[in-house]
């Protein structure tokens, strides 16, 4: 919630729109590029969708009023382009191995916890990518550190359904990530 | 005190982890003011057509001053312009609504423009039918009515009649496979958005 503020409380009035747009994409780059990897399947496809979401956000952003925060708004498009991809593409199962390849770990300096972290979080992706979409969508936002409430922005749904999804999913996630937190306690 | 979600933070980490191309912005800045001028020279380029199309429409009305064929055909060529401007203008403008709603509106309006691209689709296949209804005899007078030319110039009726034809079975194949691809879309989509489980 305070990222939000500080977001607002940033004038963009005097911004150029090409300017605006850089600014918003280079701020969020990482999570567009993480909702486009959890509906994307191949490279091709995520550039795709990437491009996708620049454009909307591009066509969109002359009627950004200010009534939720930059980063809501964002993830917003992003999801309702994600729908669209979807809806020409439809569902199947999908293959990771080629994220790998791009995605970066952010773990510091030790590569043995940066190539842990990068499995890890490439399995989540794997795992969230095997949920149905109003699952995905609530397990994407909630990754991204968005709260019900913002959630429910993005998605033009209550809380209460938020908090449902987001149960369900959750449970699912835990299933499909087979309980590797108790194998490595064991 | 409110006990901290361990299992979604670690699972925020490992999110968090992935992802993070340094020029990533840039160059989705560049292609957006590259894709932004190809989609407004498409959109000058279907406006050009249908002001050219009226325009021809009005020189050959007054060039055959009027004469009931030219005239015929002139309103199904207008008519039909008419109807894809109209129809350009308003999918503008759901596009253009669409990114700032809801995603539950947004899906709404997925389906609705699939829905209005499938009945757009089955007015051109009728229009097609009827088309060809009026064509055929129309070829049939004219080939008659320029047997003498056709006949010093096989080419000429052949390019003539060829194309005419050619266009005519084209379309024939194209706009029923795109009608069926446009429904198959419909229904994929209606059964991926559809999840029982939430309502």
């Amino acid at each position: 919630m305070t990222a939000d503020l500080l977001e607002q409380s940033v004038p963009p009035a005097q911004e150029r729109p090409e300017q605006r747009l850089e600014r918003l994409l280079t701020q969020h780059a990482r999570p567009l590029e993480r909702v486009a990897a959890s509906y994307a399947r191949t490279v091709a496809e995520r550039e795709d969708l990437l491009q996708d979401f620049a454009l909307a956000l591009w066509l969109a952003l002359p009627g950004f009023r200010g009534d939720c925060s930059e980063r809501t708004f964002i993830l917003r498009i992003a999801h309702n382009r994600s729908v669209t991809f979807l809806s020409k593409r439809g569902p199947k199962s999908e293959a990771v191995e080629e994220y790998q390849e791009s995605a970066e770990a952010s773990s510091g300096a030790n590569p043995a916890i940066a190539y842990e972290r990068k499995e890890r979080g490439n399995r989540l992706l794997t795992a969230t990518r095997a949920l149905p979409v109003p699952h995905r969508q609530v397990v994407t936002l909630l990754l991204e550190g968005l709260s019900h409430r913002e959630i429910a922005d993005v998605l033009g749904v209550t809380e209460n359904n938020v908090a449902v999804r987001a149960t369900r999913a959750r449970a699912a996630l835990r299933v499909l990530l087979g309980d590797e937190q108790q194998k490595e306690e064991r | 005190m409110e006990q901290p979600d361990v299992e979604l933070e670690r699972w925020k980490q490992q999110w968090h982890a992935l992802g993070g191309r340094e020029d990533l912005a840039r160059s989705l800045a560049e292609r957006v003011a590259r894709d932004g001028q190809k989609i407004r020279r498409e959109l000058a380029l279907e406006v050009a057509a249908a002001v050219a199309s009226t325009a021809l429409c009005v020189w050959l009305l007054v060039d055959s001053r009027g004469k009931p064929v030219v005239a015929v055909a002139c309103a199904g060529v207008l008519l039909f312009t008419g109807v894809w401007v109209t129809r350009l203008l308003t999918l503008k403008r759901t596009s253009a609504g669409a990114e700032v709603a809801g995603l539950d509106a947004f899906i709404q309006l997925t389906r609705q423009r699939l829905t209005d691209e499938i009945k757009w689709q089955t007015f051109r296949r009728r229009s097609l039918n009827v088309m060809t209804v009026l064509v055929v005899p129309w070829t049939v007078w004219a080939f008659l009515h320029r047997y003498a030319l056709y006949r010093s110039h096989p080419w000429l009726g052949a390019a003539e009649l060829g194309l005419l034809f050619g266009t005519l079975i084209a379309l024939f194949f194209h706009l029923p496979r795109k009608l069926r691809g446009l429904e198959a879309s419909l229904q994929r989509f209606d059964s991926l958005v559809d999840d029982r489980t939430l309502r």
